[in-house]
């Protein structure tokens, strides 16, 4: 069992809906998509979850 | 090799009689005689190696589901409570007569959807959220598939052992492997309920999410909602289920609210959903097509097309190939990063199928658990 969860990184991405720019993060409980989520450091405004999945781990 | 070795100190001739006999013929009447009883001994080892697995898992599923439960407040009563819930039987409709069977079975369906839904909402404390009862439903649900599945398995088991059946055993052997990667997804489709995670079946759910994103939101059905949309001069009316809660809403309702409304006129129905993938097919891949695209016991299916034809609208499938172990697992990188790809298509069928200042409607049709609009 403890195999099965260590195969894999569960990852938010979250995007500035002015610039684009994405930042790939660990996933937080209470994380879903379209969630506000930091924020942007180029345009100073909220960023939102635009993905949330399940990465092969890299060690 | 040790064949030689028993060769060598007999010369060029052959084994002594006595030798013979040992090696060839005992184990040779053995064979004949107990050949089956050994065979059914292997097998009934190997199956009951995946017997213990799959208890395991369900065990497993159980203690997370109770879990959970706890940690939200349930009561020691109302846990014993959910546990009796993954016993719950929906008894399906009789197809002797199969006439008007899909009302019976939506009825059933329903029936069941509801009951299971208000118990869950019971047991949990009153102020527990909608994503919490909705992760612990689909939690009762997961834990009843796995100990569905664990005691069928059993009951064929138990019946190969009494009657040292070796065809009823070696058929369990065969599909054993397949049955075990299931329980395996099961199980990590527990882990992602437990966190409130995209599943990969959500994948419909979070094109349409991307697409309704700046506009305004209303509800049109059970668990459903809409949003409308001006694209190029066509008018887009969006439907998902309503996240970020694992739920499959009443896509098939909020679609014949929309006809009956004021979308009679709309020329295409685009529908995206996830479909079964093809061993050696890669995961995530984009596929598009005509048809109704959505899974299950076939109701929704079956009044989406009745509809669709009533009104003469054509159905467009965009499918995304996933197995049916990602489909209810974490959803994969290769699944989510379909999602601009299908975007650029359902707005590419929008402007060729489209005449401008014509209306379409877009479904997202999946879990919608980890996923908001
Ligand atoms: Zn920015």
């Amino acid at each position: 069992m403890e195999e099965l969860e260590r195969r894999e990184n569960i990852v938010s991405i979250e995007e500035c809906p002015r610039c684009g720019l994405k930042n790939k993060r660990k996933f937080q409980q209470g994380d879903y998509v379209l969630k506000q989520s930091g924020k942007c450091p180029k345009c100073n405004i909220p960023m939102y979850i635009k993905l949330i999945y399940a990465e092969p781990f890299k060690p | 090799m040790i064949m030689a070795l028993l060769w060598l100190p007999f010369g060029d001739n052959q084994f002594p009689p006595i030798l013979q006999l040992v090696i060839i013929w005992i184990p040779f009447i053995i064979l004949i005689v107990y050949g089956q009883k050994i065979q059914a001994w292997t097998i009934l080892g190997e199956v009951s190696r995946y017997l213990n697995k799959l208890k395991m898992f369900r065990d497993k599923a159980r203690v997370t589901m109770l879990n959970y439960v706890q940690k939200k407040g349930t009561t020691a009563e109302g846990r014993a409570r959910f546990e009796e819930l993954i016993e719950f039987v929906t008894i399906l409709p009789v197809d002797l007569d199969p006439v008007g069977i899909v009302k019976k079975l939506d009825h059933v369906l329903t029936t069941q959807d509801i009951q299971l839904k208000e118990e869950v909402a019971r047991l949990l404390p009153r102020d527990s959220t909608e994503i919490e009862r909705s992760c612990a439903l689909n939690m009762v649900e997961v834990a009843a598939a796995l100990n569905s599945i664990y005691k069928v398995v059993r009951h064929f088991y138990i019946l190969g052992k009494k009657s040292s059946n070796v065809y009823i055993l070696a058929q369990l052997q065969m599909i054993l492997p397949t049955l075990l990667r299931q329980a395996e997804a099961l199980v990590s489709a527990m882990k992602a309920l437990e966190e409130g995670q995209p599943l990969g079946d959500g994948v419909g759910p979070l094109v349409v999410s991307h697409l309704m994103k700046d506009v305004k939101k209303v509800k049109i059905a059970r668990e459903t909602v809409m949003a409308e949309l001006e694209y190029k001069g066509r008018k887009l009316a969006l439907i998902k289920a309503e996240g970020p809660q694992g739920s499959v809403g009443k896509v098939d309702e909020a679609l014949i609210n929309l006809l009956n409304g004021h979308y009679s006129d709309a020329s295409t129905i685009i529908m995206i959903d996830a479909a079964l993938k093809l061993e050696g097919e890669k995961t995530g891949e984009v596929a598009e097509g005509i048809g109704a695209a959505i899974g299950g016991l076939g109701v929704e299916k079956f009044k989406i097309e009745e509809i669709a034809h009533k009104y003469g609208i054509p159905l467009y499938a965009i499918i995304i190939k996933e197995s049916i172990i990602e489909a209810i697992s974490i959803m994969k990188k290769e699944i989510a990063e379909s999602v601009d790809e299908v975007k650029e298509a359902v707005l590419r069928i929008v402007e060729n199928k489209v005449p401008y200042g014509g209306k379409a409607i877009i479904i997202g049709v999946g879990n919608t658990l980890g996923i908001s609009q």
